[in-house]
């Protein structure tokens, strides 16, 4: 009786899921932000090699997390994942300003991909808790933010470790997708 | 009623001590953190090698005496030897029990650290600040060694020394990106060539921690290489510790 209930409110109320996918550098903190955002704590991380899918619900939204491995040999089978993708979060290690280059080049290397065009793009600039770290302001400037026409985007300071912010931009994005189905 | 007050209060008297133990802890740590933050400002205070850098104060590993030692070992190029610091460390041994021992270690302006087998047993200031002052000396000279190493490579390259001010070691690739002009393929170029210059020191053929063969993974500001697994461990310990990224 009530599965039969649950499939009748289904059937009435389809649950939509919003699909994301979450790139950066390796040793960015992908995978911790993820299972930060799932489980609410911080696990003990290794180099993912493929990718790492959890669900969340935020708000009553339901989002299929994709976690990529950042190491630039997987970098190229990223573009595999991008089908039907509502958001893109690039995580950035803001201590990292070595990298912040190839950063660019990877995230304007994908933006262009057909798969992407209506996906919107949340830069989440983490480990803030580092007396290092560049601020968002910064972050904007070396990735030239500025410069993308096409997405809806927005940067987002935060510490994976901590949870802050975390959930900010993940709001960012459910009014962003939520708002863009119903328009 | 009764029974139902009391397990409220019960609760009430639990969180309240979870609370104030937490307080504590947190207290701790701070008392902590000052009276390291103090006896650093002591070294800092005592040794020559800092003398003029106090202003800059201790922000991170090895970010404020990076430019002393920088100066010392060009000092020792020219001829005369200094010791940058000395003292008391636990050394592992290589034997197959591999268990800790004190050694007395001097690391020097030629950026070597030896120790000496038998030296006296005077007690060492074996502290959290002196831990620091070791890390940051050390960070310091694996810093300008293989900073040394690329301007061997690129002796028209003037711009690490500007680049240093900005704070940070990790030998400094960030001097590319402030070199805005030089063409894309360049900067992979050097990115490749300090990853050669990773794999040719000697001892980097195996991971650091565990000995397992062709490690990918490299902790920059250590100068060292790892497996896998290893820098998996080196990861969670924070990207101001170790600063580890896949091997190019």
């Amino acid at each position: 009786m009530g599965a039969f209930i649950s499939r009748f409110w289904f059937m009435l109320f389809p649950a939509k899921e919003y699909k994301i996918v979450v790139v950066g550098l390796d040793n960015a903190g992908k995978t911790t932000t993820l299972y930060k955002l799932h489980l609410g704590e911080v696990v003990t991380t290794h180099p993912t090699v493929g990718s790492n899918v959890e669900e969340l619900v935020y708000k009553n939204i339901r989002f299929e997390v994709w976690d990529l491995g950042g190491q630039d040999r997987l970098r190229t089978s990223w573009a595999t994942y991008y089908r039907g993708t509502h958001a893109i979060i690039a995580v950035i290690d803001s201590t990292d300003r070595v990298r912040i280059g190839i950063m660019k080049d990877e995230l304007f290397r994908l933006l262009p991909h057909e798969d992407l065009q209506n996906a919107v793009v949340v830069v989440f600039a983490n480990k803030q808790d580092l007396k290092d770290a560049m601020t968002p302001a910064e972050i904007t400037e070396a990735l030239s933010l500025h410069s993308i026409k096409n997405h809806d985007w927005h940067i987002q300071a935060c510490c994976a470790l901590t949870g802050d912010g975390l959930y900010d931009g993940l709001g960012w994005i459910a009014q962003r997708v939520a708002g863009k189905t119903t328009s | 009623m009764d029974r139902f007050s009391l397990t409220q209060v019960l609760t009430y008297a639990q969180q309240s001590k979870e609370l104030a133990s937490i307080e504590q802890d947190n207290l701790a740590k701070r008392i902590q953190e000052f009276r390291t933050q103090a006896e650093l400002d002591q070294f800092v205070a005592s040794s020559n090698v800092e003398a003029s850098t106090n202003a800059v104060g201790t922000n991170g590993v090895g970010l404020s005496s990076y430019k002393n030692i920088e100066a010392i070992m060009h000092s020792t190029a020219k001829g005369e030897v200094q010791t940058i610091k000395q003292g008391y460390l636990l050394k592992r041994s290589s034997s197959l029990r591999a268990d800790w021992k004190r050694r007395f270690f001097v690391l020097d302006g030629h950026g070597t650290l030896y120790y000496h087998r038998n030296k006296g047993t005077k007690p060492a200031a074996e502290n959290e600040a002196d831990r620091m002052d070791w890390m940051n000396k050390i960070t310091g000279v694996i810093a300008s060694l293989l900073n040394s190493h690329l301007r061997q490579l690129h002796p028209g390259r003037t711009g690490m020394e500007t680049n240093n001010a900005r704070g940070g070691i990790s030998f400094d690739v960030r001097s590319l990106d402030s070199h805005e002009n030089i063409p894309d393929d360049l900067k992979v170029n050097e990115v490749a060539c300090v990853s050669s210059i990773l794999r040719e020191i000697p001892g980097n053929d195996l991971c650091a921690e565990c000995d397992s063969p062709e490690p990918d993974w490299a902790s920059l500001n250590l100068g060292i290489l790892m497996c896998i697994e290893c820098s998996s461990a080196h990861r969670n310990l924070g990207v101001h510790i170790s600063k580890v990224h896949f091997f190019y």
